[in-house]
């Protein structure tokens, strides 16, 4: 993977609502088709870290019936980091479809 | 559902993270864990599968490692109050500024520390300071450590006669042989002290004078800060120039300093002499513990003395002799050689009327030297002993002092364990708070010193009052120099 890849992952599942670490790390296998996996040793090192840069902020929330659990959302300096390298995966994409496919064709 | 948190707190522990932080995390990671379990379950794991998978991720070790990596970037762990090793002085200043907070807040404590401390190093430094300047300061004259005096030496019997003044070494025919045969010396001078009158009528009003011989300055190297000083033309038999020089404390307190007190006349026991000159400030004569205010030339004796003029009485024992020996002879050497000669001089100075056994011990009389490098005092002679004896006490003192602060320290040290115990608990090392205590000790000590010191000046002005009597008044020059600050300075680091 790209370096930073997996933070630009977490970063866009949580840009339109906070989410808990299970749902993050789940979300990603689920719509990856089990092509990214992320297990508990490797997923919340990368929370806390993204947490300790500002990038996202994880909060405490108990819901009725439930046990409580750390939801995480984007801060305003995340968001920013969010669009700066969606710009930047979408430029390094195209590059890659330009020269792989001009291959192709 | 099986209990995660011991395992996860078991892979934590080695990263040190903060209690809160870490309970966070676990609790987190025991959530997540729960989730994956209990997903486990629905997709059809027995629930020993189901544990095993949710648990699998830890075991290989990434977790710790993954996270130790997270807190390392975040800037070395911080540990309040640990010392640094490479700057063993960094806090000094805060421990100074605690330690005056602390003693702020038990003043009680404070002020009897200071003040035991204070009396022991006042008493001490005062005690000191006269024996400085008793003892072991030199004269304030040119090349002192040449300087001898010159007395009788290994006398047995003692001498018969009148005996004037508080050094009544030689006579003055003595004195005039010495001065006639010695070869030892590139300067000798006698000299003598004496009061006189300096009012013409009603309440009598003394003045200490220095009797000197005409060479006394110039043997001495004493330079005139006005005028000129006595030499050997004022000092002659008949004593035409009758010229008086006065010392710079009497031109000041008597005349204000004014410089055109040079010739005019001042009357001592009704006789008038003439102001020739005045001796520099740092000159106080050459006998500890006493000032002159008029110094008059030895010749002047017989004017003022009237009936019992002592120039001329051969038994008369009111001069001393003071000397500077010749380059490269010793004061050995001059003593040899004094010897040699004084069969001579007490022969040709023999009284006439002593009686057959006096007249036998003057014979034997031999002049011999000591140094003269401190000048010579009656006061030395009568107090040194009792004045180091004081000192050994006043030492003791301060160590009984001393002891009982230590005392006082152990006391509020047992009853600062809590705070101790706090400040390692907070990461503070051992020296650390040995040097917190230091501190505090340290400004203990200074404070008394410099109370001490304080104190010192009066106690020794007391002691010279107390040593002073109405026929001889003490001058003794207490100025605080370097010898007496460095010897409380050092009283007070080894308090």
């Amino acid at each position: 993977m790209k370096k930073g890849s997996a933070e630009l992952l977490i970063l866009s599942l949580i840009e339109h609502r906070p989410r808990h670490g299970y749902e993050i790390g789940k979300l990603i296998e689920t719509r990856s088709a089990g092509v990214l996996r992320f297990n508990v040793a490797s997923l919340y090192p990368l929370l806390y870290r993204l947490e300790q840069r500002g990038l996202i902020k994880g909060q405490w929330v108990e819901k009725p019936a439930q046990r409580r659990r750390r939801f995480y959302q984007l801060t305003a300096q995340g968001r920013k980091m969010l669009k700066h390298q969606q710009g930047v995966w979408r430029e390094f994409v195209n590059a890659m479809e330009l020269i792989t496919g001009a291959e192709n064709a | 559902m099986p209990d995660w948190s011991k395992q996860i707190r078991s892979l934590l522990v080695d990263i040190h993270l903060e209690a809160a932080r870490e309970a966070e995390i676990v609790e987190e990671l025991t959530q997540h864990l729960n989730d994956a379990y209990e997903d486990g379950l629905s997709n059809g794991l027995s629930l020993r599968e189901a544990e095993r998978a949710a648990l699998a991720p830890l075991i290989d070790g990434t977790l710790t490692a993954n996270l130790r990596s997270i807190i390392t970037s975040a800037g070395p762990a911080f540990t309040p109050g640990k010392a640094q090793s490479r700057n063993l002085l960094a806090g000094v200043w805060q421990d100074l500024r605690f330690g005056t907070r602390l003693l702020r807040l038990s003043p009680i404590f404070a002020v009897i520390a200071i003040l035991s401390l204070a009396l022991g190093i006042g008493a001490n430094t005062a005690i000191f300071q006269l024996l400085d300047a008793v003892r072991l300061r030199s004269l304030p004259v040119k090349d002192p450590e040449e300087l001898v005096d010159i007395r009788i030496v290994d006398n047995p019997y003692g001498r018969t006669g009148d005996f004037v003044s508080s050094s009544p070494q030689l006579t003055n025919a003595i004195w005039e042989q010495l001065r006639d045969r010695q070869q030892a010396f590139s300067g000798v001078a006698a000299w003598s002290l004496g009061r006189l009158n300096l009012r013409e009528g009603g309440e009598a009003q003394y003045a200490d004078v220095l009797w000197v011989s005409g060479g006394f300055f110039e043997t001495l190297g004493v330079r005139p800060i006005l005028g000129r000083l006595i030499s050997a033309v004022d000092d002659v038999r008949g004593c035409a120039s009758r010229g008086a020089v006065i010392s710079y404390s009497f031109w000041q307190v008597r005349f204000g300093g004014d410089t055109s007190v040079l010739g005019r006349k001042l009357i001592l026991e009704g006789h008038p002499l003439e102001i020739i000159g005045v001796s520099p400030a740092s000159f106080f004569g050459v006998e500890v513990g006493r000032k002159f205010d008029v110094a008059l030339p030895l010749c002047v004796d017989p004017i003022i003395s009237g009936d019992t003029p002592r120039l001329n009485n051969p038994a008369s024992w009111w001069l001393a002799s003071i000397a500077r020996l010749k380059p490269s002879w010793t004061a050995e050497r001059a003593s040899v050689h004094l010897a040699a000669i004084s069969p001579g001089i007490f022969d040709t100075t023999l009284p006439p009327d002593y009686d057959p056994v006096d007249r036998q011990h003057y014979l034997g009389f031999k002049l011999g030297t000591t140094s003269a490098v401190a000048g010579v005092s009656a006061l030395r002679r009568g107090y040194e002993t009792p004045l180091w004896l004081l000192m050994g006490i006043s030492a003791l003192v301060l160590l009984i002092a001393c002891a009982n602060l230590a005392n006082l320290m152990m006391a509020r040290a047992s009853a600062r364990q809590h705070e101790m115990a706090v400040r390692v608990a907070l990461g503070a090392s051992r020296s650390r708070l040995i040097r917190q205590v230091l501190a505090e000790s340290l400004l203990l000590a200074v404070a008394g010193s410099v109370c001490g010191a304080l104190l010192a000046q009066g106690l020794s002005r007391f002691l010279v009052a107390f040593l002073s009597t109405q026929s001889t008044t003490l001058f003794i020059n207490l100025r605080p120099e370097w010898r007496v600050l460095t010897f409380t300075g050092g009283m007070a680091i080894l308090t």
